[in-house]
This record gives structure tokens, C-alpha cells and sequence, in this order.
């Protein structure tokens, strides 16, 4: 099941992300692993509109998380949020990176927000695959803006705007994973 | 704080006498809905804070009129993960009554002379679509106009797309 990340969680947060970067997944500009105590700290940051949230396996086990952060660049913008979304090592081919870009995008429309962007770096194809599979439209590509393990990586902004037909889209993505569609979504959710 | 276009001013180095007056530039385009960062005016303790706090590897600049300043430019920090610390995000506002003089285009011209002079890889500038005067100005300083997010930038009475362009100051092999 997916529910809202507590402070008890920063653990198992700071494990999956800890393993992003360990991994190279080019998936986060960080390249020093964050601590439990800043994961802490960021829970506490991540309220409503900002929340975050984990999906359980059937043994309740933390697998994964997501978050809806401030716009990174123009912090000042309260009509857009950053997606995030991360997936622990073994489970990543799995649907629950789906659930939770599914889970998060149903609270963002909840929450008001004008759109999504994410920030992804080029080298993370299988992040923008499935950021364009629920419909976010390529906004720019910034060329050699950051330098990661030594090496320049490019920045892809993707952006979804959330009014219109955003439900039709994830569908068609649910659709595509084998998955039930999205009226499934919700309180009740079941677990992977 | 006059100015006419036959005035003649120097580009020099910010001093801390210069902070109102930059705030009250800054003031200015945000009033007028051309502001990109922020909605908000800002005070002067927090335009000294933005743009002084990470001194001395960003610089800023002010155009002196002698009795005043009508225009700053300001190398900044694009973002704030040390990944991106290569990129720099320039920022040019020239009091509105100062504009069509060739003042923003110059300021800009030195901001990149400085940057690749700092070692910064590439530059990046995130402004409003319209006046289209100043993307063209910018293009032929060497920017490429990147993409635009849609509606995203609160103004008065609705949403702004802003629009990223990007040069590169030190392009390596490949």
C-alpha cells in the first residue's frame, strides 16, 4: 500500500535513495549519501503541499517513495512542484515505480497544482520513458549543466500540466503496465 | 536618479551603497510583471542576501549613472546541488526608463566574459517570452533558446511561461 512517509521512515528513505546514488543510476545529482537525520529533517519539510509518501510490500516492508518538491529553480513558484520518485534496487522493474508516480500525481491534482516538472538528467532513460508514458511533454534539454562521477551529464525538464486529460493519459500508462486502471488508486490501495 | 539616453555611464563593480538602488530596479520589474524569480518585491537586506551571499565566486555589476544606478547584471547560483555549481544563471535589469540604450546588452556581454573567466562551463538565463527583444539579444551573445515550461510563473493575474536559454563558456572535446 502506498500512504504519507513519517518520520519513522527516513531510514528506509534514506536507504533507497542511499542506493540510487551508490548504484549510478544517474537518477539524482547527489553523489555523497544523505544521512538519516537530514531524511529526517526533509520529512519534516514535506507537508502538504510538499508531501511525500512510501509504498509497502504485502510484508509492510518500505520499497519505494515519492515526493512533491519545490520547484528547485524558481522556488518561488506555487503553481508547479517537482516530482520525485525512487524505487528500492530489487523492485524497480516492478510496477511500484508506477504506483507511486500514479499515487503522487492524484495528490498533486488534489493539492491544486497548475503542472508537474521533473528534472531529469538524459543519461536516466528509463525515467523519462516513463514520465512521457503518463504524459509529460519534453520542455528543454540543458547540455553539459552538471558534472557527475567526472563526467558532464544534460538536464531534461519535462513538464505536465494537470488540468485537460491527465487521468486519460495515466490510464493508458496503468494500461500498458498490466496494471488495474486508475480508479484503483486511492485509500484503499492494495499492495504490489 | 535621472537618466537620458545621452547620459553616459560606466559599468563598475557593486558597492554596498548601490543595494538600495538595485532593490528598487528589482522592485520595479516585478511590479511590472518581468520578473522571472520571484513575484514579490524583495527589500534590500534580501537582494543583498540573494546576490551577496555567495560572493566571491559570483560578482555583480551596476551601471552608475553618477547620481545613481540604472541598471545591475549579476552572476548567480543556478542551483543549489554542488553538481550544478559549473552553471551559473545570469541575471540583467535595467530601470525601465534607462531601456533601448544598448545598457542590458552590454552588462550581459561582460556578465559572460566573467563567467568564463571564473571557470564557469556554461551560462543559463531563464526570462519571459515577450519582449521578444531581449531572447534575440541574448542569441547574439551566443545563447540558444532551450525550450519554455508553460504557465508556470505566477504574475499579476494569471501565469507566465518562462523560456531557458543556455551558452556554453568552455565546451570541451566531443
Amino acid at each position: 500500500m502506498i500512504r504519507p512517509a513519517r518520520e519513522a521512515d527516513a531510514a528506509d528513505i534514506a536507504r533507497i535513495y542511499n542506493q540510487a546514488i551508490e548504484d549510478k543510476l544517474f537518477a539524482t545529482c547527489d553523489v555523497v549519501p544523505v544521512t538519516v537525520e537530514s531524511r529526517i529533517q526533509w520529512l519534516d519539510s514535506h507537508q502538504d503541499p510538499y508531501p511525500a509518501f512510501v509504498l509497502e510490500d504485502d510484508s509492510r516492508r518500505v520499497i519505494g517513495w515519492s515526493a512533491l518538491n519545490k520547484f528547485s529553480v524558481r522556488p518561488s513558484y506555487p503553481g508547479i512542484a517537482e516530482l520525485s520518485v525512487y524505487v528500492e534496487r530489487d523492485h524497480r522493474q516492478k510496477l511500484a515505480g508506477g504506483r507511486l508516480f500514479m499515487h503522487t500525481l492524484k495528490a498533486a491534482k488534489r493539492l491544486n497544482f497548475r503542472s508537474l516538472v521533473s528534472l531529469t538528467l538524459e543519461r536516466n532513460r528509463p525515467s523519462i520513458r516513463g514520465l512521457i508514458a503518463v504524459g509529460f511533454r519534453r520542455a528543454a534539454c540543458l547540455a553539459e549543466v552538471a558534472k557527475l562521477h567526472g563526467e558532464w551529464v544534460n538536464v531534461v525538464w519535462l513538464q505536465k500540466e494537470l488540468d485537460g486529460d491527465w487521468g486519460e493519459g495515466l490510464n493508458a500508462f496503468m494500461g500498458r503496465l498490466g496494471d488495474e486502471p486508475l480508479g484503483s488508486c486511492g485509500a484503499a490501495e492494495g499492495a504490489d | 536618479m535621472s537618466s537620458s539616453l545621452l547620459q553616459v555611464g560606466q559599468i563598475r563593480s557593486l558597492a554596498p551603497e548601490d543595494m538600495p538602488g538595485v532593490a528598487a530596479i528589482f522592485n520595479e520589474a516585478v511590479a511590472a510583471g518581468e520578473a522571472t524569480i520571484d513575484p514579490q518585491p524583495r527589500s534590500v537586506e534580501q537582494v543583498t542576501a540573494w546576490l551577496t551571499g555567495d560572493l566571491p565566486r559570483y560578482e555583480v555589476y551596476v551601471y552608475d549613472v553618477g547620481d545613481g544606478i540604472d541598471a545591475w547584471g549579476a552572476i548567480t547560483r543556478y542551483h543549489e546541488r554542488e553538481a550544478y555549481s559549473p552553471t551559473t544563471e545570469l541575471a540583467v535589469y535595467v530601470r525601465r526608463s534607462a531601456r533601448h540604450a544598448g545598457i542590458g546588452r552590454r552588462l550581459l556581454e561582460l556578465l559572460l566574459g566573467r563567467s568564463r573567466e571564473l571557470d564557469f562551463h556554461s551560462a543559463v538565463l531563464i526570462i519571459f517570452p515577450e519582449p521578444r527583444y531581449v531572447i534575440e539579444s541574448a542569441k547574439k551573445l551566443g545563447f540558444r533558446e532551450l525550450g519554455q515550461l508553460h504557465s508556470v510563473a505566477p504574475v499579476e493575474g494569471g501565469w507566465r511561461d518562462i523560456v531557458l536559454l543556455q551558452t556554453h563558456l568552455r565546451r570541451e572535446e566531443g
